[in-house]
């Protein structure tokens, strides 16, 4: 009896499934044909003739020629109109591809400084030029062409410190991701509002993570291997500095707000290299710019799912092509969002975040289709978004794991789970905020405290539809922290534990000894 | 009736038309076919000087040359330039299998000098020459730098294509190559068997801008 209403109930649930792909093909078909008619009507709307100097040049000029340059970091020079004509062709196939310029935010969700992407008209504008053979056009139409400044993009620096020694870039092999390590000599606690960074080899250094460290640990890594730097790094947030990739331009952070620099600190630049097909020596120089003063907001960060979602059950079965992990942080009082980053590995496809407002309403914060592991930035609200207290922030994190992902670190597909190592796996999205009144600082950085530490529920997250809000398998926080034992020696030490764990390791390591192994689970 | 024979008339000299065009077409592809060849006998004499001043005919086989690769570049192609080891390397191995391999600028801005210190900087171990006028692209029907060219003494060519699989997309650089694209079409070429994937799309800069 019960098994024919299984069946019964099986051929319904084939049905449905049957009528709703149905219903989505249609859907999906109605909203090409809408795509396709918009796009008509775009290129309706563009001049009869296009020309270089009426049309082009402003675009090149606004979005392309800060980097093409000579001495810059991109590979060709896009000045003039011999410049941009010898490149139509594939100016026209890469801004279409919108692979350049480099913007990976999607419109509509989140207003950002320096916002580089073009508009669908402008790629038309682009388009129409290339298919008309590229006019040069009345010079007299050209806009002025802006002039870059040789100096600092920024101003005069208070403080510009290089690497001691350089880095040898290999001409050919993976990408690297090294840290390095320069004393800054500062003797009493600063904010930084700002790091500009010059790399000597421009072409290899695709995008850099400033941190600070105030416990000597990576002077003691720094050329362990032999080589300069260190491979490792401890993640820490709460100690960034901010961060820069190819074609990012440095800002102040707004509001008079700073990174706090406490006295003594070194400074990390995590740095991430693309080999270019020859060696290359790279010796970073960077600019610090320090508030004036101490600023009058505290400058804080949350992450949702917290912790790079290391609460949120990320196991990630091989060739499963959308796996999701969400998380949430609702804001105890009114708080003003300043910027946002996004964080995943080689199998992030996505990041999608919104505020629930206490009202129900729904508000786009930030959103990344197409992630990337090799761009990461920080985005900076052009205002800053004000969410009233009990507004939930909330993120969807989605990964690819399977072999039609290619940037999968393994063929074939392999489960990965989350770890420090870049091939396996992290996500969350990365809040810069402000309490909107000082006054409520300490509730929002308590809030904060408890949901980093994994306390909350919303906060840790969970797997989409596994309808657990948390996964605690591997036997929660030591079982986890055991997984960082590399070598499989049975115990931890404090070298193998990233620092956002540190605080963990000495509550855990009960007879304080210095590492964690079976004595301390007592 | 008057009407009727102009109307048979008509359809009468439609058909001769159609008829004539159709066989003016035929004409017309085998004397296609006819340049062609011929500018492929022609081509076969093209000389160039390479880098190192020794001159070459990149259409010439001589005795024991099984097969010539072609990978058309330009100093500033980020994509070329990162594949420079991987063209160093495959032109090593393959050099004691009949295979000679030649690196072709395109970019007509390009002289001998440029040409000289690029290959300097990445170690580039293989004949570089310069085609300004795309008498070589054209032969090739090569569209996109580094694009891999496969010609054999027949003057025919079994594979054009991309190096292998290192880009999936621009700016999407695998974690690891999983298909040896040209690598394949040689084995084949060597073994006198057909390749199995005789053209692939490559990721990288487009020839066509450098047409002067």
């Amino acid at each position: 009896m019960s098994e024919t209403i299984k069946k019964q109930l099986k051929s319904i649930v084939v049905a449905l499934a049957v009528v709703s792909y149905f219903f989505c093909g249609q859907a999906t078909a109605d909203e090409k044909a809408k795509e396709a008619k918009t796009e008509e009507k775009k290129i309706e709307n563009l001049p009869e003739k296009v020309t270089y100097h009426e049309h082009i040049a402003p675009i090149i000029y606004k979005s392309c020629t800060s980097c093409h340059r000579p001495n810059q970091v991109a590979p060709f020079s896009l000045r003039n109109f011999e410049e941009v004509k010898k490149r139509g062709r594939l100016i026209r196939r890469v801004t279409k591809k919108k692979f350049m310029p480099p913007w990976h935010p999607v419109k509509g969700h989140g207003d950002f400084v320096g916002d580089r992407s073009l508009t669908d008209r402008q790629i038309e504008l682009i388009s129409k030029w290339v298919k008309s053979d590229m006019p040069e056009g009345d010079p007299k139409k050209a806009p002025k062409m802006p002039t870059f400044t040789a100096d600092w993009y920024l101003g005069k620096p208070d403080l510009v410190v290089s690497m001691e020694k350089p880095y040898e870039v290999y001409a050919s092999g993976p990408d690297i991701y090294r840290n390095f390590v320069i004393p800054l000599d500062i003797k009493e606690d600063r904010w930084v509002t700002a790091i500009e960074i010059r790399p000597s080899a421009r072409s290899v250094v695709h995008h850099c993570l400033f941190y600070y460290d105030d416990d000597g640990y990576a002077r003691r890594m720094d050329g362990r291997n032999g080589t300069v730097g260190f491979s490792r790094m401890r993640l820490s947030s709460s100690k960034s500095l901010g961060g820069w990739a190819v074609g990012g331009m440095p800002y102040h952070l707004p509001m008079g707000l700073g990174y706090p620099l406490p006295k003594g600190s070194d400074l990390i630049l995590s740095t991430h290299f693309h080999p270019s097909g020859k060696v290359e020596k790279e010796k970073t120089t960077v600019a610090i710019y320090f508030a004036k003063e101490k600023p009058k907001q505290r400058f804080m960060g949350f992450q949702t799912p917290a912790q790079y979602g290391v609460f949120s059950g990320i196991s990630i079965p091989a060739g499963e092509n959308k796996f999701q992990i969400q998380g949430s942080f609702t804001v105890p009082v009114d708080t003003k969002l300043v910027l946002v980053s996004a964080h995943a590995h080689y199998l992030g496809k996505s990041m999608d975040s919104w505020a629930t407002l206490p009202g129900g309403k729904k508000m786009p914060l930030f959103r990344i289709d197409n992630w990337d592991f090799n761009w990461q930035s920080d985005y900076n609200y052009k205002k800053p978004v004000l969410l009233p207290a009990g507004t939930v922030v909330s993120s969807i994190i989605t990964y690819d794991n399977s072999k039609e992902n290619p940037s999968n670190p393994y063929d074939p597909p392999r489960r990965v789970r989350w770890g420090l190592q870049s091939t396996d796996e992290m996500g969350s999205v990365i809040f810069g905020c402000v309490a909107a009144d000082e006054k409520d600082m300490n509730e929002l950085r308590d809030a904060i405290r408890s949901h980093r530490r994994g306390r909350t529920s919303e906060g840790r997250g969970g797997v989409v539809g596994n309808g657990k809000s948390s996964s605690r398998s591997g036997g929660g926080l030591l079982g986890r922290l055991k997984r960082l034992d590399k070598n499989k020696d049975g115990k931890i030490t404090r070298d193998e534990v990233p620092g956002a764990f540190l605080k963990y390791f000495d509550r855990l390591d009960k007879n304080k000894d210095g590492v964690i192994n079976e004595e301390d689970r007592r | 009736m008057l009407r009727l024979d102009l109307i048979a008339g008509g359809f009468y000299l439609f058909l001769c038309l159609l008829v004539s065009s159709c066989h003016r077409h035929e004409e017309l592809a085998s004397y296609e076919e006819y340049v062609e060849e011929k500018q492929r006998t022609e081509k076969s004499a093209l000389t160039y000087t390479a880098i190192d001043g020794s001159v070459v005919q990149p259409l010439v086989f001589k005795k024991g040359v099984k097969a010539k690769v072609f990978i058309f570049s330009t100093v500033d192609c980020p994509v070329a330039n990162g594949y420079s080891p991987e063209i160093s390397r495959l032109a090593k191995v393959y050099k004691d299998r009949g295979v000679s391999f030649h690196l072709i600028h395109v970019d007509p801005d390009t002289d001998l000098a440029k040409a000289k210190k690029h290959a300097q900087e990445y170690s580039l171990a293989l004949p570089v020459l310069l085609d300004p006028k795309h008498e070589l692209v054209a032969f090739s029907k090569a569209e996109i730098t580094p694009e891999a060219v496969v010609v054999t003494p027949d003057k025919k060519i079994p594979y054009r294509g991309r190096i292998d699989n290192l880009y999936a997309d621009y700016g999407k650089k695998r974690r690891q190559v999983t298909v040896k694209d040209l690598e394949l079409a040689l084995e084949a070429v060597l073994k006198g068997e057909p390749v199995a994937v005789s053209r692939t799309e490559v990721i990288g800069c487009i020839i066509a801008d450098f047409k002067k």
